[in-house]
């Protein structure tokens, strides 16, 4: 009940700011994802992030009324420290919708498009490089989990190619006009940080966990 | 009445003809006949004169780099076909060695894929690479476009050409693509040759050469840009330090270990050291190495395993002679692509 209600509670007052559209809220046990805040996992081992940054795409909403689809092809851009990539699709009035698929990350086509505007500028650090193409994730903070000096864990994850193309598929219930993302569902079954703590190439691993991402979407 | 209604005329249609001939000074990249379209999206930045200019005053300033020590000139140079000459692997900033070769730039505009293990995709974004790659310039793009908002003749050459006062990466990557894309080089011997231009003809030599070469090297250096997006193995041993293993590291795939792509051979006379990692510094010893190869070696791509190179003393010098052919001096020495600053 608790939880919900913080939950709840922050939705409350950003709706007030910008009813009616969709907004994606990264959470820990239910409540609005802080970076720098310091979160305890299942078995009691602590937890904070300074990262949080993500693309989503291709968005499909299914009507309430008529079940018909609105598709809408483009990048978005979402960092967890900048308030004004919090809302999405400003024109979009989400009651209207019960259900909504997108992407994410991005899929090959885009990847390679060489647009580099708007949400593909490489100045929002998801360029990669060496290897064209972007980071559909980036995860970056410390935790007890990592035994370095440090305790630093960053996770670039990304890479379009077969067989590891690695955005996923995500659909969720609109059931408010958020969309949430519970992150203490990643540690230890997702993400084994005494394992991997860093990782920034394409390939298996980087897949696996953007499946166990894309499973933490409500 | 009449007369003077005529000059009127005249003035104003000669101010207008005046006027557009100094806007459109013609962008140096073409389209030569013969070739097949190009693979570069024109659409998504148009070919315009002042952004070239831009572009190529960008390629040669070290403005580009973190010590403003070095720009995209002093690994690619005019004179050698846009490469990096007679540095095996190339340096960048604070004498830092690159694992590999700087190739020589040249009919990007035809190209899909770029770098020798292929891993940039788009001509565009290509120059994010050395710029921000430690052992080249090693800049922070961010640092960079402050950079050039502060400097009085960037800041006003964007705004003119791009009509922006907040330069983005693109903007940047866009005006270093005009002047990349427009180096185009189709104008060498072998080039006239097959156009029956200006009467020229190939010696006895050259002609044997081109036979030897249609024989054993075109089924990967495809004219007419002999090279480009295809990845391949000639039989190169693995670098004991630099482990390169070529596009494998970019697809994941172990099939594509050792693979590099072909490079153009197009004024290859000038752009030694040769192979990814300038391990070859002759062209004569390179057609060795063909000769020379092991073509029992699983890992040979089959062009060459099928149809092992076999060649005299001779042929070898008609080869060479074939591949001297190639060469574009109109392209070496355009004055277009020359250092230039921005006035
Ligand atoms: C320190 C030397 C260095 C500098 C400086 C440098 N390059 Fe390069 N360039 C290279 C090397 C080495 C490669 C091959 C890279 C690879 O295959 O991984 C390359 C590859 C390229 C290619 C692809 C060629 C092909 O055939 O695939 C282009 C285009 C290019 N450079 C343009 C530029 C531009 C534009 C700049 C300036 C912004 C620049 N370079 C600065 C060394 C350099
Ligand atoms: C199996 C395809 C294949 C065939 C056939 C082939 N090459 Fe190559 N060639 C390559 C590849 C791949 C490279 C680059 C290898 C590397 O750097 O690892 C290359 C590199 C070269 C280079 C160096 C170019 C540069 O810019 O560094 C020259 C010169 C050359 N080849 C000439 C020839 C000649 C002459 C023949 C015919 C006798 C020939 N090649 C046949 C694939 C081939």
């Amino acid at each position: 009940m608790k939880v919900a209600f913080h939950l709840f509670l922050v939705s409350f007052l950003f709706s007030i700011a910008c009813y009616g559209q969709l907004r994606i809220i990264p959470s820990w046990d239910n409540k609005a994802l802080e970076l720098e805040q310091v979160y305890l996992t299942e078995n009691k081992d602590s937890i904070s992030f300074s990262t949080l940054k993500m693309y989503f795409s291709d968005f499909r909403f299914r009507e309430k009324l008529s079940g018909g689809i609105t598709e809408i092809d483009t990048l978005i851009f979402y960092d967890l420290a900048d308030s004004s990539t919090y809302v999405f699709l400003k024109n979009l009035e989400i009651s209207n919708y019960d259900e909504v698929s997108f992407t994410l990350g991005l899929d090959s086509s885009k990847n390679v498009s060489g647009e580099l505007e708007n949400a593909y500028d490489p100045l929002l650090g998801m360029y990669w490089a060496w290897n064209t193409g972007y980071v559909n994730l980036k995860l970056a903070g410390k935790s007890s989990l990592v035994l370095t000096k440090t305790h630093d864990f960053e996770f670039h994850l990304g890479g379009y190619r077969f067989p590891y193309a690695s955005a996923q598929q995500v659909q969720v219930d609109l059931l408010d006009s958020y969309i949430q993302f519970e992150l203490s569902l990643l540690f230890p079954d997702v993400i084994s940080l005494k394992k991997t703590h860093h990782l920034m190439v394409p390939g298996k691993e980087a897949f696996l966990i953007l499946q166990g991402l894309a499973a933490c979407f409500n | 009445m009449k007369g003077s209604r005529f000059l009127l005329f005249a003035f104003f249609g000669f101010s207008i003809l005046a006027f557009t001939l100094k806007i459109s000074i013609p962008h140096p990249f073409y389209q030569p006949k013969e070739w097949p379209k190009p693979s570069y999206n024109f659409k998504g930045n148009p070919l315009d004169y002042e952004k070239f200019e831009l572009g190529r005053a960008l390629f040669y300033d070290p403005i580009l780099s973190r010590d403003s020590s070095i720009s995209c000139a002093s690994c690619h140079l005019q004179f050698t076909a846009f490469a990096h000459v007679d540095h095996p692997t190339s340096h960048g900033i604070e004498g830092r060695i690159g694992k590999r070769n700087a190739p020589g730039l040249a009919n990007l505009a035809w190209r899909k894929l770029f770098h020798w293990d292929g891993g940039v995709l788009n001509l565009n974004a290509q120059a994010i690479n050395p710029i921000t790659h430690v052992a080249e310039m090693d800049m922070r793009l961010d640092s960079l476009l402050y950079r050039l908002d502060r400097s009085p003749i960037y800041s006003a050459a964007f705004k003119r050409t791009f009509g922006t006062t907040d330069i983005r990466p693109f903007h940047l990557v866009k005006a270093l693509a005009q002047f990349t894309v427009s180096l185009v080089s189709a104008n060498s011997k072998y080039d006239k040759v097959m156009r029956a231009e200006d009467d020229q003809v190939f010696t006895e030599q050259e002609s044997k050469g081109m036979v030897l070469f249609t024989k054993f090297c075109a089924s990967c250096h495809k004219p007419p840009f002999f090279g480009g997006d295809d990845f391949k193995s000639n039989g190169l041993p693995l670098h004991p330090e630099l482990l390169d293993f070529g596009r494998m590291t970019i697809t994941g795939n172990k099939r594509d270990s050792l693979l590099f792509m072909v490079p153009t051979l197009r004024n290859i006379e000038y752009s030694f050291p040769y192979m990814h990692d300038g391990r070859i510094s002759k062209l004569k010893d390179v057609i060795k190495h063909y000769t020379l190869l092991d073509y029992s070696n699983p890992l040979l791509s089959k062009e060459l395993r099928k149809n092992p190179v076999k060649l005299s003393e001779n042929e070898q010098k008609d080869l060479l002679a074939f591949l001297k052919t190639l060469t574009d001096k109109t392209f070496l020495f355009d004055e277009r692509f020359k250092y230039s600053t921005f006035k």
